[in-house]
């Protein structure tokens, strides 16, 4: 399955990087993270309780970044499993700076699922998949807003 | 052979005696029963298609409250006699080990990892979550063409180029191909198929510990052959193993194997002594339960300029799936037995190579390898046609076997017994009126429309089986006929109806041959306490067998009742004949008489007996019958293609089926209809749709299209009658004959439809949007998998043209 959108911050690049790599940020964008550690450099072990029909459950799993190119470019590795099956997947993601406050966030990945979320695969979980990405940046805007009215 | 009587049951639209129960609640599934103190299994599937098993963490699933087990593959092992067996065949016979829960690697999506056994099917559901799995994936094998090639990934490391076995039959072809005046050839995709019976697996196994027996009660289509074969998987010997069928709520071949649920819930009640079930969900059985068909068929077929066939020749790929089921390789074998069909073909060769790959195994499913067989073969028969610019319909009469060919040997295995093809084929003809309905198309085209006909003259061999030649056992069904007291009759047979009516048509019998009213018959089936060894139902076998031994059975409580009545009689016992229900001596007319029922009673009670007669009434008999019988019959449709939509809409569909003597024509109907509509739903709708990474998409009953009534058109029934004399009762087996029939008769008609547009074959199922594309598009891109004929040659060699 691909997935790829784009989203477009109010805020300067640096500040769209720094929130993105921001691990507080990043669990409070992921619905229904219940728990997000760090165990390595840019990895983090992650639970997450999904409350969808056929897909519901608990899933536990990882992520981690890789080829980060501050402020341009980052890779994110995503893999998880739980009782619906599992989805391993990567994005890449690609900063670029449309004036001093607008930053153009471009992705691209692909995931691979299995079991029922594979059997539900293509008729529900790519429309999901692009609801969830946008609803992943809405948040972290929301929080880069936050951020700033608060400074 | 029947006795005509004033009963006359037999030959009539009995209602069916079983279906009171079943369609008011009061039938006996598997699920309904639950002993005091069950506890219930669920399992933790694989949802890799292929992987390493690295670690398995059962900790927290154990601590969970309720949870009574965690079986995980390396234990589970150590409770095992042996693996899940599968019947190997061929020239290669590679069978892996088969462990009901993986040990070090799973090899199909559905492959069962762990097990939990709790006090609630909730508590179950939810420690197997709490299990951690730890998988590294491996290359997964999809493609049975690549799985074979040198260098593939192996699905089991020591069986090369994931080959389980390689089948071939009939003779040498190449000079016949070599010397054709023509010569069509084509790869047909015969595909993947998901059985669906309404009722879902189910087991529950009730291990007694005061005996250390055990009984699994099961939805099992051959609860003897279960138990003999569960009985090398848990090792508690064959006598201490009871199997129970009780009413079975459809199989359709997917309830013939041994499956790993089975063996899980008998050793988990044999750990916790407590009755333990198992009851698959929907989702579940997508995945665990064997799937039917998915065959790469390459097919040649040689003939002279005026369309006498010279030979035919197939090489087809066979799907096995990650391990071998129970019968998986015996399915090839019924598709290449059968490959040259009603046609005299004198040279034929069929070779199978059945693969290994990341799938949920396959096995039988309704038809078994002859609608496969059946589906290539009447689909090129109209590529011949086309390319001599016959009428299919022609070609077919012109290759018919004649009736005074009869005994046939079709060169590839099979003596066909009887038949007698065009008699069918002309009643097909008229009632579907195809000369007429030629001009109609014609006049439709002309408006733009897409009409078209489609043709199968099909014959299957069924009946399973002989205990000879092709099979892999004797082939033989058993009956107890036991005359009560009372006069009534209890009947137990070794076959194990699941939707076939035997309680009705066997009872038909009864009633008939003992001039008693059928209320006075019960027929038992289903429990190995109860009936002597039987081979169960699967390949349209139950009357054609379980019947024969019925008739046997009773004419042996016949000839007792006899030498009870000469006894009665103060007669020679040659002299007594049984007629109207009374049994009277010959010659003596108007002399003394004693009816069926006074003869029960003395059996049983008559003192006077005691030094000459043994007591009871009753006789147990198997019929092994010489040969398999050959249903035959022509199917003809008529369809419409919706441009605007793709829809296909079948404007009628006939079919003249000879099955032998109808015992009761309301069962035969309902066996058609059914077989019809599921042949018709894999040239429509049904497909099992695996992707790269051996995920099942289409694994829900809302991708997955199952036919409902508003997609099926009325069906026209008629039938000849070529009777056979294989069995007691003439009878050649129906419950097949629909499926295997009308795949073909759809495609071709499709086909036929958008002729115009050049279409010469499209791949199943014929979705509509995959025929509105074809219109749209001027009848190219049309998913046809024949198009590139440079692989079809690399089957066949360079003899080829």
């Amino acid at each position: 399955m691909e997935i790829s959108g784009e989203y477009t911050f109010k805020a300067p690049v640096e500040k769209v990087w720094a929130i993105l790599m921001n691990p507080d940020a990043l669990k409070a964008s992921l619905p229904g993270c219940e728990k997000f550690e760090e165990t390595a450099p840019d990895t983090y072990d992650m639970t997450i309780k999904v409350g969808v029909g056929p897909i519901k459950g608990t899933y536990t799993g990882r992520i981690s970044m890789a080829e980060k190119d501050e402020p341009k470019h980052y890779k994110l590795l995503v893999s998880g499993q739980g009782s619906a099956g599992f989805l391993n997947g990567e994005g890449i993601f690609d900063l670029s700076s449309k004036g001093p406050e607008e930053t153009l966030v471009n992705y691209k990945g692909i995931a691979n699922v299995g079991g029922t979320l594979a059997g539900l695969g293509a008729r529900m979980l790519a429309p999901v998949a692009k609801k969830m990405g946008g609803d992943f940046f809405k948040s972290m805007d929301k929080q880069l807003q936050a951020e700033t009215e608060s400074v | 052979m029947l006795t005509a009587n004033a009963t006359g049951y037999v030959g009539s639209r009995i209602k069916r005696r079983e279906d009171p129960r079943l369609v008011t609640g009061n039938g006996n599934f598997t699920d309904d029963l639950t002993p005091a103190g069950t506890l219930y299994l669920h399992m933790l599937r694989s949802s890799h298609a292929h992987a390493k098993i690295v670690s398995i963490n059962t900790a927290a699933a154990k601590a969970m409250p309720g949870v009574m087990a965690v079986f995980t593959g390396e234990d589970f092992k150590k409770e095992l006699a042996g693996p899940i067996p599968g019947v190997p065949f061929g020239s290669v016979q590679a069978v892996p080990a088969y462990y009901p829960i993986a040990t070090d690697r799973v090899r199909f999506v559905g492959n069962i990892v762990a097990a939990v056994v709790a006090e609630t099917r909730g508590a179950a559901r939810d420690a197997a979550e709490a299990i951690e799995v730890e998988y590294e994936d491996l290359p997964v094998v999809i493609d049975m063409e690549k799985a074979v090639k040198d260098g593939a990934t192996l699905l089991h490391d020591e069986i090369a180029n994931n080959i389980c076995t390689e089948i071939e039959l009939g003779n040498d072809v190449a000079d016949t191909f070599k010397t054709a005046d023509v010569v069509v050839e084509h790869r047909f995709f015969n595909q993947r198929l998901v059985p669906n019976a309404l009722e879902n697996r189910v087991a529950l196994a009730e291990f007694h510990p005061g005996d250390e027996s055990i009984t699994l009660t099961v939805t099992s289509q051959n609860p003897h052959i279960l138990r003999t074969l569960l009985s090398g998987e848990i090792g508690i010997a064959e006598h201490k193993v009871r199997v129970v069928a009780p009413d079975v709520g459809g199989g359709f071949g997917s309830k013939i194997a041994t499956y790993a649920e089975e063996v899980i819930a008998c050793i988990a009640s044999r750990k916790t002594k407590k009755p333990v079930k198992w009851t698959e969900t929907r989702s579940e059985s997508f995945v665990g339960t064997i799937h039917g068909r998915d065959n790469i068929d390459y097919i040649r077929m040689a003939a002279t300029k005026d369309g006498k066939i010279t030979g035919l020749d197939i090489v087809a790929y066979c799907n096995m799936g990650g391990y071998m089921s129970l019968l998986g390789p015996s399915v090839p074998v019924l598709c290449g037995v059968i490959a040259s069909g009603p046609y005299a073909i004198p040279n034929v060769h069929f070779k199978a190579i059945c693969v290994y790959t990341n799938t949920t195994p396959t096995d039988a499913y309704r038809g078994a390898g002859r609608p496969e067989a059946t589906y290539m073969l009447e689909r090129t028969m109209n590529m011949l046609a086309d390319k001599l610019g016959m009428d299919p319909m022609e070609l077919r009469r012109k290759n018919f076997i004649q009736p005074d060919q009869f005994p046939y040997f079709n060169v590839l295995a099979l003596n066909y017994d009887s038949g007698n093809y065009e008699p069918a084929m002309d009643k097909a003809l008229q009632i579907f009126g195809y000369d007429e309905f030629r001009k109609t198309q014609e006049e439709a085209r002309k408006n733009g429309k897409y009409i078209g006909i489609g043709q199968s003259t099909y014959v299957e061999v069924c009946g399973l089986g002989p205990g000879s030649g092709m099979t892999i056992s004797r082939g033989y069904d058993c009956a107890v006929v036991r005359a009560e007291l009372t006069g009534k009759v209890t009947v137990f047979t070794g076959v194990a109806p699941h939707g076939q009516g035997q309680e009705t048509t066997f009872a038909q019998i009864v009633a008939d041959e003992f001039n008693i009213p059928i209320e006075d018959v019960t027929i038992k089936h289903g429990d190995t306490e109860m009936t002597p060894y039987g081979m169960g139902t699967y390949g349209s076998r139950g009357t054609a067998v379980g019947g024969g031994a019925l008739m046997l059975a009773v004419n042996s409580v016949k000839d007792k009742a006899k030498k009870i009545a000469a006894f009665q009689m103060e007669a020679n016992e040659e002299d007594i004949v049984f007629e109207g229900g009374k049994f009277t001596v010959k010659g003596a007319a108007g002399g003394k008489s004693i009816t069926f029922q006074e003869v029960c009673l003395k059996a049983y009670i008559d003192p006077k007996m005691a030094p000459v007669i043994e007591p009871g009434l009753e006789a147990t008999r198997y019929f092994e019958p010489g040969n398999f019988v050959f249903p035959f019959g022509t199917h003809l449709a008529a369809v419409e293609v919706e441009p605007e939509t793709g829809d296909v809409k079948i404007l009628k569909y006939v079919c003249v089926d000879d099955c032998g003597k109808q015992l009761n024509p309301m069962i035969v109907e309902g066996q058609i209809h059914g077989g019809l509509t599921q042949g018709i739903a894999q040239a429509l709708f049904e497909e099992a749709v695996y992707d790269d990474n051996g995920q099942l998409i289409s694994g829900t009953l809302m991708d997955y299209a199952l036919p409902t009534a508003a997609d099926l058109p009325h069906y026209t029934l008629e039938h000849t009658v070529t009777p056979t004399t294989v069995n007691p009762l003439g009878v050649k087996g129906i419950g097949e004959a629909g499926t295997i029939a009308s795949t073909p008769v759809i495609v071709n008609a499709v086909v036929d439809a958008l002729k115009p547009l050049g279409v010469t074959d499209i791949q199943m199922p014929l979705r509509p949007e995959k025929l509105w594309k074809l219109i749209h598009n001027g009848g190219s891109g049309n998913g046809s998998a024949g198009a590139d004929t440079s692989v079809v040659e690399q089957h066949f060699g360079e003899d080829n043209k």
